[in-house]
């Protein structure tokens, strides 16, 4: 039998391809010390049972790679969403930027009205025709502050292993910082806001006291 | 019926706030007598009969346990002549034994819940009349 023949060595050879499914950092950290680790156990077991002892082995190898690879991409994905994520946060503000803008210049042209004509509600409401963009545009006034809810809220969860019930589970980091705290507040008022605007606007046409709506 | 719960005295997580699992327990349980490589820890847990794991369970753990400053990577090495200069060696640090011997007070508490309610039996020699 040629040596790259032999069990082990194929065996090592396919156990390094089976590392490829890990992802790339935990692969440069710890790759090589699995790789090493795993002929040392091959070693072990061709010494101790031979064939069958290597069969076993594999069977465990297996069961531990598919566990493993799918724990270490999860807990890759959930890295961004670790305090501090400067990208969740980001993406936050940006989507903020609409209905705060919406908002903001509603309440100073409509509440206290002041004259704003550069107002981009004035400018572009007048230019949607079709039903569609209408409610298209509705829709990414009202739920863009939901969703950069969502974000916010995301980023102060992390997955976690529970012993207690051996499974993974989201935990939520109690510990915020200010700025997305901040946020958070700030997309709560900003629905709030839109929440007592259409109820405003609509109640007077659910209760039947105006027709045109 | 009300729902038992673990008295509060017991601690539930180890200092760090990472959550042991018993790999990890046993990894820490492992380092208590000194530091170790991989495959030198797998053997131990091997002669304890305590845990079968593979490289993927025992490099996830020890990369959590290195995050969370259980353990650290230990700088002195034992002499080249005896040993594979690519292999890594672990140490307990002081928040991995506090971790440690937390986990482990919590464990003594539910195996004596367990005695309390009968599941095992008392190790304390009865004591006959003569």
């Amino acid at each position: 039998m040629s040596p790259a023949a032999h069990p082990l060595a194929a065996s090592v050879r396919l156990y390094r391809r089976l590392l490829l499914l890990y992802p790339a950092s935990h692969r440069a950290e710890y790759g090589r010390l699995m790789s090493q680790l795993f002929e040392d156990q091959l070693r072990v077991a061709w010494m101790r049972g031979g064939r069958l002892a290597l069969v076993e082995l594999w069977g465990r190898a297996l069961l531990d790679t598919a566990s493993n690879v799918v724990l270490e991409h999860l807990d890759r994905w959930s890295e961004p969403m670790r305090n501090g994520s400067r990208l969740l946060l980001a993406a936050a503000a940006a989507i903020l930027v609409v209905p705060f803008t919406f908002v903001v210049l509603n309440l100073l042209q409509y509440g206290l009205h002041l004259s704003i004509p550069w107002n981009p509600h004035d400018l572009l409401w007048p230019q949607i025709r079709f039903t569609v963009w209408r409610y298209l545009y509705d829709a990414v006034i009202v739920l863009s502050a939901p969703l950069a809810l969502g974000l916010l809220m995301a980023r102060q969860l992390q997955l976690r292993w529970r012993p207690q019930v051996d499974a993974l589970a989201w935990v939520v980091i109690r510990k915020g910082d200010r700025i997305g705290l901040g946020l958070m507040a700030l997309c709560l008022l900003l629905m709030a806001t839109m929440g007592l605007y259409f109820i405003g606007e609509n109640l007077p046409c659910i209760l039947g006291q105006r027709l045109a709506c | 019926m009300p729902k038992s719960r673990l008295p509060d005295t017991v601690p539930q997580n180890p200092p760090s706030g990472l959550h042991l699992t018993n790999a990890m327990f046993h990894i820490l349980l492992s380092l208590v007598d000194g530091q170790k490589h991989g495959y030198g820890i797998m053997r131990e847990l091997e002669e304890r009969h305590a845990a079968v794991m593979g490289p993927g369970t025992l490099y996830g753990a020890i990369k959590r346990m290195l995050g969370a400053g259980l353990i650290g990577e230990a700088e002195e090495r034992p002499d080249p002549r005896l040993d594979d200069q690519r292999r890594r060696y672990y140490r307990l640090t002081p928040a991995g034994h506090a971790a440690a011997v937390a986990e482990a007070a919590r464990l003594e508490e539910l195996v004596s819940q367990a005695r309390a309610k009968q599941l095992l039996p008392d190790p304390r020699p009865a004591t006959g009349r003569t």
